[in-house]
């Protein structure tokens, strides 16, 4: 399994433009948004959390839009599938590989332009551990999309995942809205928890049993 | 004998058949019956001491709003039959509901904007309990795509089953929305541990609305799946000799 996950990680090093690309449209939308603010203009947090919310959720499922089709088409999928390890446990590698190069480096991106563009007096914490608790569930759910709509083009697996994460996203604005007045937060980010921790371990699983149903 | 009883049920062949009889006269008492409970609803009951008349439109929004999350948990507990025992009339009827559920899920949004302007002021808003039912309107819709994408039945057949069960979630969502979140959208009148905090004058009708256009929408739900069995066990003798 850590072999799998190193050799996963490394491939996907190499490849630049899968993680690389969506990092530096990223940079590009954060530099960018503050050029259409009038320069006297403060920015909401409820506003400035959201727009990094929807960025990230975005530039994932432009990073993930064919995580599976390279693999399926040169036919290393079915390989994967006759090794001796489980199939779940490549789809965990790709999963925790994708988390490791462009779901954490978002967190950090994000928490950094909060630190510049609002106050944080007591938003550090919840913060952070919103966009990587939201980036892992983004993640997962945008490989689920990917896996249902393997050769049918993305549009079709964002169709079956946004219903699905809508309400991580409404999470996510109810637990600033606490955090914002001063109310305790918690239960919504042990809820975000929650997801993240049923959906890690879950998710390879059900993508893996959808993957097999494609090399059928 | 009830085992028999399934597993003849289960033949597409033996639901047809039984479908075919039953349709028509089900469909009749389940028109009539709506017909009338919304006549009975819509001029025989009070005015509302708040809404005045506006309300009235209850007795067409609660039934689409309740059904449509019915129709869901009979699609995810299809799904549930065809994954584990591979029952193929169940993942027939499940797909045969996927529009029908659409449709009723668009109308009980529709008739809740409409609603919506006179108690509210405005025909949307953010809201917990709307949010969600759009979700599921969505829901719907990816997976009427979901299973034409593919040309394969067999393999559209399991991704929608999947698909159906990971979206099942947001029914309790739905369902509790009201109770977890400071919505617009009212909490629930009618609750299994309370009394109802609907006049009975107006409980009545809206029970044989709620009644009645479930039985509509089944008697519909029949005719759905006849044409979804007919499609699929085309190459089939008894299906030529029809």
């Amino acid at each position: 399994m850590i072999r799998l996950f190193f050799k996963e990680l490394f491939k996907m090093v190499r490849q630049l433009r899968s993680w690389l690309g969506p990092l530096s449209v990223f940079v590009l939308i954060l530099v960018a948004f503050p050029l259409t603010q009038d320069i006297d203009t403060k920015f909401s947090h409820q506003t400035t959390f959201s727009f990094l919310w929807i960025i990230s959720l975005l530039v994932i499922m432009l990073s993930t839009e064919k995580v599976f089709l390279e693999d399926f088409d040169d036919g290393s999928m079915e390989q994967h599938l006759l090794k001796p390890y489980n199939f779940s446990d490549y789809v965990s590698a790709k999963v925790t590989s994708s988390f490791l190069l462009i779901g954490i480096p978002l967190s950090c991106m994000s928490w950094l332009f909060l630190q510049s563009a609002v106050a944080m007096t007591n938003l550090n914490l919840v913060s952070l551990l919103s966009f990587l608790l939201s980036n892992f569930i983004f993640i997962n759910f945008c490989f689920f999309g990917n896996a249902v709509s393997l050769k049918r083009g993305s549009l079709l697996g964002l169709l079956i995942i946004t219903p699905l994460l809508f309400p991580v996203l409404i999470i996510l604005g109810k637990m600033l809205s606490a955090a914002l007045l001063g109310l305790d937060y918690s239960n919504f980010l042990l809820l975000l928890l929650g997801c993240s921790l049923i959906s890690g371990p879950l998710m390879p699983f059900v993508i893996s049993y959808i993957l097999k149903i494609h090399l059928e | 004998m009830l085992k028999k009883f399934f597993h003849q049920f289960a033949s597409p062949k033996s639901y047809f058949r039984i479908a075919t009889k039953i349709q028509n006269p089900f469909l009749l008492i389940f028109v009539l019956l709506y017909v009338f409970a919304l006549a009975w609803g819509l001029l025989f009951t009070p005015e509302d001491y708040v809404q005045g008349n506006s309300y009235r439109i209850i007795f067409m929004h609660v039934p689409a709003s309740f059904v449509s999350q019915i129709l869901f948990l009979i699609m995810a507990f299809c799904s549930v039959i065809f994954l584990v025992w591979r029952l193929k009339l169940s993942i027939y009827v499940a797909k045969s509901i996927a529009p029908i559920g659409a449709a009723v899920t668009f109308f009980a949004l529709f008739s809740g904007s409409i609603w919506g302007i006179p108690t509210w002021g405005t025909w949307w808003q953010w809201d917990a309990r709307i949010t969600s039912t759009l979700i599921l309107l969505i829901m719907y819709l990816g997976l009427i795509s979901l299973h034409s994408s593919f040309n394969n039945y067999e393999k559209a057949d399991r991704f929608f089953a999947i698909i159906v069960l990971a979206g099942v979630i947001n029914i309790p969502i739905i369902k509790k929305s009201v109770d977890w979140w400071s919505t617009l959208h009212q909490s629930a009148s009618i609750t299994l541990t309370d009394a109802p905090s609907i006049d009975p004058l107006m409980l009545a009708p809206l029970f044989l609305s709620i009644f009645s256009f479930f039985g509509l929408i089944m008697g519909i739900v029949i005719l759905s799946s006849r044409y979804e069995i007919l499609l699929r066990e085309q190459s089939k003798s008894w299906v030529k000799s029809l």
